[in-house]
């Protein structure tokens, strides 16, 4: 049996903030019945306004969730409020077998995940496509179209630099829509994403020029290293490629670890959602990035509750450092001691930002961990300062602005602690926390 | 190093370029000249160029370069530098961290209990959409009897769901004494980081920042230099700990308060009332402001055993008294022919309000401040019983009953609250002292609870729950038996009467929040569906159904909670675990 869940990790699933809230609701044993758990699943028949209750499943070892409900929404808050009331209420799921409802479904998930980690290494393993010819032939075609969407761009730059940054406050967003359009045309969503962050520029407040300027030289870097790839060092020719958007399997040697879930929060934009998730490898050391994703509006498929441990395989792709990984299967949450990782003083945070640029000069964060810090209030706003008082890394304006700031500084009370979060040119962006009480716990912070 | 032109908001971060002279440098987003080094000189160069355009102003840098390539010699030498500078970046100085919040030696929530507090605080963030309530329990509406448990326990909330429950206070007042209670020392260390808990600073909830009441110079400091709120919640508190040394404190500076406030202190001294602020209430008798003159006299009335309690007792029945000429006994009353000075230096309001004659207002005024126990002599030994059956002459009696039930509830005297408050199965329009159920309400209140329960009890059994509401209101919780099984079953019949169960929705919120967590079991068999009648309306089972579960889950997520908070204790034995139930060790 997979192990219980709490209610915080639990709501950590929803899809969005309305699940959340419907939900923690159903999670009391009012609208429940049947209910019931065994061979690492819970289920039960959940009350609601139509006449025949929703018979509702969740393989806790996926987690994956099964419910006849009509909602779009996964999961959904009848598998949400089933969780919760497992987590809240002891006596209100008791182990029983599976019913006949059920029980097809969760063979075939476990026939599934039996199967599921050889496919995957088959996949991993250097087998060809079908028609290996015709693959390399379409691969060319879109590196042929990323170089020409890539000349393009370098020239839009040349025709920006040539007139002036000063002409692209007046010339506004069209411009750049337009290219990032282009882009999106030429099969590189890496460069039309550069591209829209330069539009956001002009206009985003005081030193404004300086930052476009940044950011022009560093698109201007990925264009001409694309051009030049092939001359490049394999691995700093992986890294190229990534950024510009061209997606390379998980091919990396799998680790298997026991995953400490650090942090997850999801960005979007008009067209996609994109999640992050930050894993801590207990015994490896190692950090992973996950990355899942959802079109607009809908929420990205995986969801890892923060502070759970989970015992599995990451697959790590080529470039940016190997941060970006892939979660294997199966991937169990599993009843295991959750500390921090080990982390240093606020100089360090920037030596290791500072050495991870060396192999990709387009990071604009890299993840650390500081001991031993305290927040304090800066004339700029707050930042994270070493226990000896000397030196500081400033909060990324964002940072300052969310809850989860006060959060932090609530747990710190004034006293040092160990925070997790992304370090870049822009300042510390904390994720997590854990307090010296209580040093298995880790309290998210976004 | 760093120079003053340097905007505060752009200080980010030092860098130490590598191979530069200069050690550190403050750099900062805008285009500031701030230090020497050939690295920094063509940086500026290099935005210079791009602001206006290598076409105006070829960059300097890059010498014998082709004129057509300038735009990308000038990104490649931005590239480099962009680089260069943030693996070059190093941390900057440390400001001074705010002094540690003080220690809060309370005990930690055990962590069931951490959860539910978070997910009651999330409940409150995210309300049921307005409408049907469905069968889910109210999440916003147990956060009070949680909050109060908890504090009784001696628990502290958790440290990282301090911003969560200030946010929850500044929406909601009713809940900030509990809460800011429950955030303690560190919650108090929070808010004054945050202009927006400066509400947890200020007024009565400030708890933490008032001097102690033992301590006599930061109250004297306080008293004679604090704002008016921080006077009124000092002498408040002082009062609490110690009534004598409130009255001393409030007895020091009487003379010298304006008027507005004198009044607002006076009724501070509701509170811990006894017959020792006598003289400074009689003295109070004589104020200028007749407010404060009518507050003094009301807060002596309640004293029975003072001078003014003897002086309206001698104007009372002088009033009212039995008629020596009738038949069978029989009250008589002559109302006051005029209300003199010493009359309305005691208190006595002379000119009555619209629509009401000025000698019946008279005595309604002298019945109610004068003590209760001078009737029993003036009607032969008589008890409350016997004096509230008398029959009243001359249309007198509402005007003498409803007198005596302000004077029962304001001495709090259960013996003619019981008498006046009657049988609860006698409908509530022939009542015998008053028809009104906020009247009634206050008259219950002045009962013990089981006998407050007993009598809401009978009353509900008598006649349903359409005028319940306001007497559950004074009832303790949870709701002792009889009184929860009567609300039950009147909810039941209700059903069965086939209305809908919105008629009842304000006491259905009072059961889910006051019905013994017990009584789940009782009301199981009522969440069913039942078949629709032919005479009821339709959908109605279906509703109730719906608000019968709702009532149990709540009731189980009450019994939840507690048992959460109870954790690791062992049982009180006296009250079997009720929410009333006593702090712990």
């Amino acid at each position: 049996m997979g192990v219980r869940m709490t209610v915080d990790q639990v709501l950590a699933l929803a899809p969005d903030e309305a699940s959340r809230s419907a939900g923690s609701k159903l999670g009391t044993a009012g609208p429940w019945s049947g209910t019931g758990s065994g061979e690492g699943a819970v289920w039960g028949l959940c009350r609601g306004s139509g006449s025949a209750p929703y018979r509702t499943a969740v393989d806790t070892t996926g987690p994956a969730y099964l419910c006849d409900c009509p909602s779009r929404r996964s999961p959904c808050k009848h598998a949400l409020g089933l969780l919760v009331l497992q987590a809240t209420d002891g006596t209100a799921v008791e182990d029983a077998t599976v019913p006949e409802w059920a029980a097809p479904w969760l063979a075939a998930r476990r026939g599934r995940a039996e199967s599921a980690p050889l496919e995957t290494r088959a996949g991993a393993a250097p087998e060809g496509p079908a028609d290996p010819e015709a693959a390399r032939r379409r691969a060319e075609r879109r590196a042929a179209r990323i170089t020409s969407g890539a000349q393009e761009l370098e020239q839009r730059l040349a025709d920006l630099l040539r007139g002036g940054l000063a002409t692209a406050e007046q010339s506004g967003y069209g411009l750049w829509e337009e290219t990032a359009a282009r882009m999106v045309d030429a099969q590189a969503p890496g460069l039309a994403g550069r591209v829209r962050e330069l539009a956001s520029i002009p206009g985003s407040g005081p030193g404004w020029p300086v930052r476009l300027l940044e950011e022009c030289a560093l698109t201007h870097l990925l264009d001409r290293a694309w051009l030049a790839a092939d001359r490049l060092p394999a691995p700093f020719a992986a890294t190229v490629r990534t950024r510009v958007g061209l997606t390379a399997p998980a091919d990396g040697a799998p680790v298997r670890d026991h995953w400490l879930v650090l942090a997850q929060y999801d960005a979007a934009d008009a067209r996609l959602t994109t999640r992050r998730i930050w894993l801590h490898g207990t015994t490896s050391g190692r950090t992973a990035l996950l990355l899942s994703f959802g079109a607009a509006g809908r929420a990205p498929r995986l969801a890892l509750p923060v502070g759970a441990v989970f015992d599995g395989e990451v697959m790590p792709y080529a470039g940016s450092g190997r941060l970006r990984a892939e979660p294997g299967e199966p991937f169990v949450p599993v009843a295991a001691p959750a500390a921090a990782p080990p982390g240093g003083p606020v100089g360090a945070a920037l030596d290791a930002y500072g050495r991870a640029l060396g192999e990709d000069p387009w990071l604009d964060s890299w993840p650390v961990t500081l001991s031993e810090v305290v927040p304090a209030r800066a004339e700029y706003g707050w930042q994270l300062a070493d226990a000896d008082g000397r030196e500081a890394l400033p909060l990324t304006p964002t940072a300052q602005s969310r809850p989860g700031l006060w959060r932090l500084v609530a747990l710190s009370g004034g006293a040092p602690l160990t925070v997790f979060g992304e370090c870049g040119h822009r300042g510390f962006t904390p994720l997590a926390a854990w307090s010296p009480e209580a040093p298995g716990e880790t309290v998210p912070l976004i | 190093m760093e120079k003053s032109t340097t905007p505060p908001t752009t200080v980010v971060l030092t860098t130490t370029a590598p191979g530069s002279a200069a050690p550190t440098a403050t750099v900062s987003a805008a285009a500031v000249p701030t230090a020497d080094g050939a690295d920094k000189g063509l940086w500026e160069e290099l935005v210079t160029s791009a602001l206006l355009g290598t076409d105006r102003r070829p960059p300097a840098g890059p010498a014998g370069t082709a004129a057509g390539d300038l735009p990308g010699a000038l990104l490649d030498a931005a590239a480099l530098h962009t680089v260069r500078r943030r693996a070059g970046l190093r941390p900057g100085p440390a400001a001074t961290p705010p002094d540690p919040a003080p220690e809060d030696p309370r005990r930690p929530l055990p962590p069931a209990a951490r959860r539910r507090l978070d997910q009651l605080l999330a409940g409150r963030a995210a309300p049921s959409p307005a409408g049907r309530r469905g069968a889910a329990p109210d999440l916003a509406e147990l956060l009070p009897q949680w909050l109060a448990l908890a504090n009784e326990r001696g628990y502290k909330a958790p440290a990282a769901g301090l911003p969560a429950l200030l946010d929850a206070a500044r929406a909601r007042t009713d809940l900030r004494p509990q809460a800011l209670r429950l955030a303690g020392p560190r919650g108090l260390w929070l808010a004054r980081l945050n202009p927006e808990w400066r509400f947890a600073l200020r007024g009565a909830g400030a708890g933490g920042s008032l001097p102690a009441p033992g301590d006599r110079e930061a109250v004297r400091a306080l008293w004679d230099e604090g704002l008016f709120a921080e006077r009124v919640a000092l002498l408040a508190a002082v009062r609490a700990e110690d009534p004598a040394a409130g009255l001393a404190l409030l007895a020091s500076t009487w003379s010298a308060e304006r008027a507005e406030d004198r009044l607002m202190f006076v009724d501070s001294l509701r509170s811990g009332l006894s017959a020792a602020d006598e003289e400074f209430l009689e003295a109070a008798l004589g104020d200028r402001s007749r407010n404060v003159r009518a507050t003094a006299a009301e807060l002596l009335s309640a004293l029975p055993a003072s001078a003014f309690a003897g002086r309206m007792a001698a104007r009372a029945i002088t009033c009212v008294g039995l008629d020596r000429t009738a038949e069978s006994p029989t009250i008589t009353v002559e109302a006051p022919h005029e209300c003199d000075t010493a009359m309305q230096r005691d208190g006595l309001v002379a000119s009555p309000p619209a629509g009401r004659g000025e000698r019946s207002w008279w005595l309604g005024q002298l019945v109610e401040a004068a003590p209760l126990s001078c009737w029993p002599p003036r009607f032969r030994g008589r008890g409350p019983e016997e004096i509230v059956a008398l029959p009243v002459a001359d249309d007198w009696r509402d005007e003498l009953h409803a007198a005596w039930c302000r004077a029962a509830v304001r001495q709090r005297d259960a013996g003619w609250s019981r008498a006046l408050l009657g049988s609860p199965a006698i409908p509530p329009a022939t009542g015998p002292g008053t028809a009104s159920l906020a009247e009634r309400a206050q008259l219950l209140s002045t009962l013990p609870p089981g006998e407050r329960a007993g009598w809401v009890a009978s009353f509900i059994a008598a006649h349903g729950l359409s005028e319940a509401f306001q007497l559950l209101g004074v009832c303790e919780v949870p709701w002792a038996e009889p009184l929860g099984g009567a609300v039950i079953d009147a909810l039941d019949i209700a059903r069965e009467a086939g209305s809908y169960p919105w008629s009842f929705s304000g006491v259905m919120g009072l059961a889910e929040r006051c019905l013994a967590p017990e009584a789940a079991r009782q009301l199981e068999s009522l969440t069913a569906r039942p078949d629709e009648a032919e005479d009821t309306s339709p959908g109605a089972g279906g509703y109730w159904s719906e608000a019968f579960q709702r009532l149990v889950s709540t009731l189980r997520l009450r019994a939840a909670m507690r048992a959460e908070l109870l954790d690791g204790e062992p049982p009180p034995d006296s009250v079997g675990g009720h929410l009333s139930a006593p702090p712990g060790p």
